[in-house]
């Protein structure tokens, strides 16, 4: 702690250079924090979702019969079986989508991540025009209890209507994603009554099975049953789903990684010019610090110190910064749910920072620790 | 004691030289071979035996310093003069340990520095050299204070006795008013009085004086020139200085000339 006003007056000593390249490191380590940020999201989203969930699919776009549920049952290794039927459209504007899970009270049984009360269950059983929606919903647009909820949907109504109303019947939460998970869930029997096309059919099957690590075979076996059958099937795990959705989005692994991996590289050439400079400006004075006794390898680790201070100081405030904003901005985002900034990413981008600190000063520190004091002091 | 010609401006009071002596006199192992305040002593503090330094300039090799042999004795005020390029310098960077000599013994303060590695060299260095240059080379970001206590950084010191002798020294310099401005805020001579408390800090056994008033004027050189006299008449501190100035080397109770890396002559001076 004795050098530290030594270290921190050497790194000021142009105050203009370094607080620019401060805000460059910085922003850098904002850039890292919400990338870092997107794959935590990713991360998060795959680690939550389940072996022994499958999803059954349309394979062709035809809607599967409701009939499916029984034969699908009767496969061996087949615990449970929910329906459901994914209503989509927009809230007052465009601008705000949302999906609707139409679907009864085994969807429940087969997600228990959804907390959802008997009382609540009971209530939304007996309101055929009822939903439960989720905190994150009710935050957003404040709706809560007892209110009428207007969705505009492609799904034409008997009357032509292609506005569904729902009466909010209870509030619910997500325990995996608390208050981010927009959940909209309300009866398929309102929806499969109240439409003219596609009644008594739907659009997946969610089963759970008993052993996740016959996933596959239980799989194959449900598409081979329907293989033959007007609307044929496709079976994956909750978490491949998962996993293929995430891909169709790109490969945000290898972009995030490329972009962050040319942002430091940039760094490193950034920082390490600064040092330089810096170094070069003071040449005469780290040979005072070496005749008054200071050893060769005190005044590499006094440079070292600064390049350390310069990158650390502005990572630390950028990572601050991405960890204040991320869950600030993930409310206003539709995809807000795959943004995330855990503490690890925190203690990640601490790491990187030291690493271009050491990569960025150790030629400047080297230099200084070969510094020959003669021919400093006479400025050759 | 001895009646010295200082500027009132910054001549300290008894009592804080006294203090000033008591707290920098105290920083562990010293140089045995020091003499007291007042007192000549005839073991000397500095020993060249044969000493040659050749410099290489491409694919040439320069002679500067050829057999050179000398000897200073503990609480001597030294001064060195000759020409331009007569080797002056690099007999301060020889016996300051900044710089190694070709061939030939050099003992200084009890030591022979041409053996030490540079790890050893420099901890020999802070114990027992202060360094005076002409550009006083003060850190222009730090304080006269924070510069002054450089030295005092690599010893087991703690932050508080470290400001006590900072606090002591400046008092003996005549800074205290003004510990806490930056070398930019201060005059030359000020500055060069900061240079003198940072290398006295660490209470060295030499000092060594590298045209310590080349850039001063006249009367603040003659203020410069009477602080060294006092410390090596008072604090009995062992002073070489380089000067092309005979005023500056009249302060000096040895005057040596230096030619074409040879020893030309020598003579006592007489005290100013």
């Amino acid at each position: 702690m004795k050098y530290l006003p030594l270290v921190w007056a050497g790194l000021w000593r142009k105050r203009a250079r370094t607080t620019f390249t401060l805000l460059s490191i910085m922003v850098a380590f904002i850039l890292f924090g919400i990338f870092s940020g997107i794959d935590a999201g990713f991360a998060h989203a795959l680690e939550v979702s389940r072996l022994d969930r499958l999803f059954v699919d349309e394979r062709f776009g035809t809607p599967m019969p409701l009939s499916y549920a029984e034969e699908i049952a009767r496969v061996p290794g087949v615990v449970l079986v929910a329906p459901r039927w994914g209503l989509e459209g927009y809230y007052q504007d465009p601008k705000n989508p949302m999906g609707v899970i139409a679907t009864d009270e085994r969807f429940f049984a087969m997600r228990p991540e959804i907390t959802i009360s008997k009382e609540q269950l009971r209530t939304l059983r007996q309101t055929r025009t009822g939903a439960v929606i989720s905190v994150f919903l009710a935050n957003k647009y404040g709706w809560k209890v007892g209110d009428k909820i207007p969705l505009q949907t492609s799904t034409v109504q008997a009357d032509g209507n292609r506005a569904w109303t729902f009466d909010i019947v209870g509030i619910i939460d997500d325990v995996n994603n608390p208050g981010q998970n927009g959940w909209f869930i309300a009866n398929y029997e309102y929806l499969d009554q109240g439409r003219i096309t596609d009644k008594g059919t739907i659009d997946r099957y969610i089963i759970r099975i008993k052993d996740p690590s016959h996933a596959a075979q239980i799989g194959r076996q449900i598409d081979k049953l329907f293989a033959n059958s007007a609307a044929p099937t496709r079976t994956g795990s909750e978490k491949s789903q998962a996993q293929s959705g995430l891909q169709s989005l790109g490969d945000i692994n290898f972009l995030t990684n490329a972009v962050v991996g040319a942002v430091f590289f940039m760094l490193l050439f950034l920082t390490g010019n600064t040092m330089m400079q810096s170094i070069r400006e003071r040449i005469a004075e780290f040979a005072v610090l070496k005749a008054v006794g200071f050893s060769d390898n005190a005044v590499l680790s006094l440079v070292m110190a600064e390049a350390v201070l310069l990158c650390v100081l502005a990572a630390v405030a950028g990572l601050l910064i991405s960890k204040i904003v991320i869950p600030m901005v993930r409310h206003m985002l539709d995809f807000g749910l795959l943004f995330q900034m855990p503490w690890t990413a925190m203690l990640r981008g601490f790491g990187v920072a030291l690493l271009v600190a050491l990569a960025s000063g150790m030629l400047p520190a080297w230099r200084m620790q070969r510094l020959n004091i003669v021919d400093a002091l006479a400025g050759r | 004691m001895e009646k010295v010609n200082l500027s009132p401006s910054f001549t300290p009071k008894l009592s804080g030289q006294t203090k000033a002596r008591n707290l920098i006199a105290d920083s562990g192992q010293r140089y045995t071979g020091k003499v007291r305040a007042g007192e000549r002593h005839m073991e000397p503090v500095v020993s060249l035996k044969d000493i040659s330094k050749q410099y290489r300039r491409g694919k040439d090799t320069v002679p500067v310093l050829e057999s050179f042999s000398l000897q200073i004795a503990a609480g001597e005020f030294v001064a060195i003069m000759g020409p331009s390029g007569s080797g002056k310098t690099t007999l301060l960077n020889l016996i300051g340990g900044l710089d190694r000599a070709s061939s030939g013994e050099i003992t200084v303060a009890g030591e022979r520095i041409d053996q030490l590695s540079n790890a050893q060299l420099s901890k020999w260095r802070a114990r027992h050299v202060g360094f005076i240059f002409q550009f006083y080379n003060l850190m222009p970001m730090l304080s006269a204070e924070r510069n002054i206590e450089l030295p005092l950084l690599l010893t087991h010191l703690s932050s508080k006795e470290r400001k006590q002798k900072v606090a002591a020294v400046l008092e003996l310099v005549g800074l205290t008013e003004r510990r806490r401005h930056k070398p930019a805020e201060l005059s030359g001579g000020q500055q060069q009085r900061v240079a003198i408390a940072r290398a006295l800090i660490a209470d060295p056994t030499l000092l060594i004086c590298d045209e310590p008033t080349g850039d001063l004027d006249r009367h603040t050189a003659e203020e410069i020139l009477s602080l060294l006299q006092l410390l090596n008449r008072q604090y009995a501190k062992a002073i070489i200085i380089v000067t092309h100035d005979p005023k500056a080397a009249g302060y000096a109770t040895r005057q040596l000339r230096v030619d074409k890396g040879q020893l030309l002559d020598e003579s006592s001076a007489m005290l100013v």
